[in-house]
C-alpha cells in the first residue's frame, strides 16, 4: 500500500516512516501542504495520514482543498494528531465528507497502534 | 497599580509555563516514539536513534535551563549581572551551542561577517541563553520547511544601538504576528503559526529573558532576510577604555 505521510515534525515522521515500512507499506512523506500535492500528483497514494497542525496552513482546509480534486475524493485519510482527537471529532464533516476513517491523538497512539489503523484502513482504501 | 502589575507578571509565568509544559511533552513523544522505532531497525540505525534521543534531549535540557533563569530572575532569587560583552563572541558562542541541533536537522548556520563593533553593558549569560533559546524555535522551525534554508547569526548597529538576533531568508515573521504570539502564547497551541506549527516556547522564553534585563525582542530585516533580534544600547563609557 502506498502511503501519503504528511507530518511537518522531522524526528516523529521519521519514525512513522520506519514502522510503517516496516509493515511492508511503501512511504511518501511530505513536510509542507504544498509538498503533499506534488508527491500525491506523483505517487497517487491508496491511503493519507494528516498532521492538520501545520505552520502557515491549516489542515482541515488542506483537506479540503485537497478533497476538491476528483481523482482524490476517495482516498480514506487518517488524521494523526497533537491536537485532542475529542476537539477534531465534534467536526462531523471530517468523516462525512472528508473520508477520514480514524482520529489518532499522537501521545496515546504508539507505533503498534498505528500499524494497526493503516491495516484496518487498508480494505477501504482497494474497495 | 503595582498589585495589578504583579498580576500581570504572574499571568506571564503561568503562561510561559504552560507553554514550556506543552513543549516538553513534545520531546517526551520524540523519545517514546523513537524508543519503540529503534528496535525496527538493524545496528547502524538503532545507533542513529540512541544518538538522537541524545540531541533531543540536550535540546530539551537547554530550553528548561533557559526557562529556570528566566524564573529565577522574575522572582528575583539572582539579578543580572552586567559586564562588558563583545557582540562578535556572544554569537559565535551560542552558534556553538545550537550546532548539535542544527547538524542533526540537517540546517546550515551562519554567523554574518560582522563589522567591529562596540562593546555593550549586559548579562552575557541571559542575552546567550536568550538567543539559544530563540534559536532552537529558528531550526526546529526551518526543518519543516521543504525547502531547508540557511539560517543567520546577526548583527549590525542602529541609531538605537547594536541589533542583535536570528535570521531567516523568506520568513513570513511580522511584528503585527509577534505582538498577537505575545498574548496567545500557553493558551494557543499555534501562538506564532508564520514561524512553526509548534509552541515555539523558546521564542517565549527568549522574550522574557531580554525583558528581565531591560532589553526587548522585536521583528527585525537583516538585509533581504527576516527575524527576531533585541537591540543593546552601546555603552559611552566603554568607548573610552
Amino acid at each position: 500500500m502506498k502511503i501519503l505521510l504528511i507530518e511537518p515534525d522531522a524526528v516523529l515522521a521519521a519514525t512513522y516512516v520506519t514502522a510503517l515500512e516496516a509493515a511492508g507499506h511503501s512511504v511518501a512523506y511530505a513536510h509542507t501542504a504544498q509538498q503533499a500535492v506534488m508527491l500525491a500528483d506523483e505517487q497517487k497514494p491508496g491511503l493519507v495520514i494528516l498532521e492538520p497542525q501545520m505552520a502557515r496552513h491549516n489542515g482541515i482546509e488542506f483537506l479540503y482543498e485537497f478533497k476538491s480534486y476528483p481523482e482524490w475524493q476517495r482516498i480514506p485519510v487518517i488524521i494523526l494528531t497533537s491536537v485532542p482527537p475529542s476537539e477534531l471529532e465534534k467536526l462531523s464533516v471530517l468523516r462525512s465528507q472528508l473520508s477520514v476513517v480514524a482520529v489518532l491523538g499522537k501521545s496515546k497512539t504508539s507505533l503498534a497502534d498505528l500499524g494497526a489503523t493503516v491495516a484496518s484502513a487498508v480494505p477501504r482504501a482497494k474497495a | 497599580m503595582k498589585q495589578d502589575a504583579q498580576m500581570i507578571a504572574t499571568d506571564q509565568q503561568e503562561r510561559l509555563f504552560l507553554s514550556l509544559a506543552e513543549q516538553l511533552s513534545q520531546t517526551f513523544l520524540h523519545l517514546a516514539r523513537v524508543a519503540e522505532a529503534a528496535p525496527i531497525g538493524d545496528a547502524a540505525k538503532q545507533l542513529e536513534q540512541w544518538s538522537l534521543v541524545h540531541d533531543v534531549a540536550e535540546s530539551a535540557m537547554l530550553l528548561t535551563e533557559s526557562y529556570a533563569l528566566n524564573a529565577r530572575l522574575v522572582q528575583h532569587l539572582i539579578h543580572p549581572q552586567l559586564e562588558p560583552v563583545t557582540i562578535s563572541s556572544l554569537l559565535y558562542d551560542a552558534t556553538q551551542q545550537l550546532a548539535p541541533l542544527a547538524k542533526r536537522y540537517g540546517i546550515e548556520l551562519q554567523i554574518a561577517d560582522l563589522p567591529k563593533m562596540s562593546l555593550i553593558m549586559s548579562d552575557r549569560v541571559v542575552l546567550q541563553s536568550a538567543l539559544v533559546s530563540l534559536g532552537q524555535v529558528f531550526i526546529a522551525a526551518e526543518a519543516e520547511n521543504e525547502v531547508k534554508r540557511p539560517l543567520q547569526l546577526a548583527a549590525h548597529h542602529s541609531r538605537y544601538g547594536i541589533v542583535a538576533g536570528l535570521y531567516a531568508e523568506g520568513s513570513e515573521l511580522s511584528t503585527d504576528a509577534f505582538r498577537r504570539s505575545r498574548s496567545l502564547y500557553g493558551t494557543a497551541r499555534q501562538p506564532l503559526t508564520r514561524l512553526t506549527s509548534g509552541p515555539a516556547t523558546g521564542v517565549f522564553i527568549a522574550d522574557n529573558l531580554l525583558h528581565a534585563i531591560a532589553a526587548k525582542l522585536h521583528v527585525a530585516r537583516y538585509h533581504n532576510l527576516t527575524g527576531l533580534a533585541t537591540t543593546l544600547p552601546v555603552c559611552n563609557q566603554l568607548q573610552l577604555v
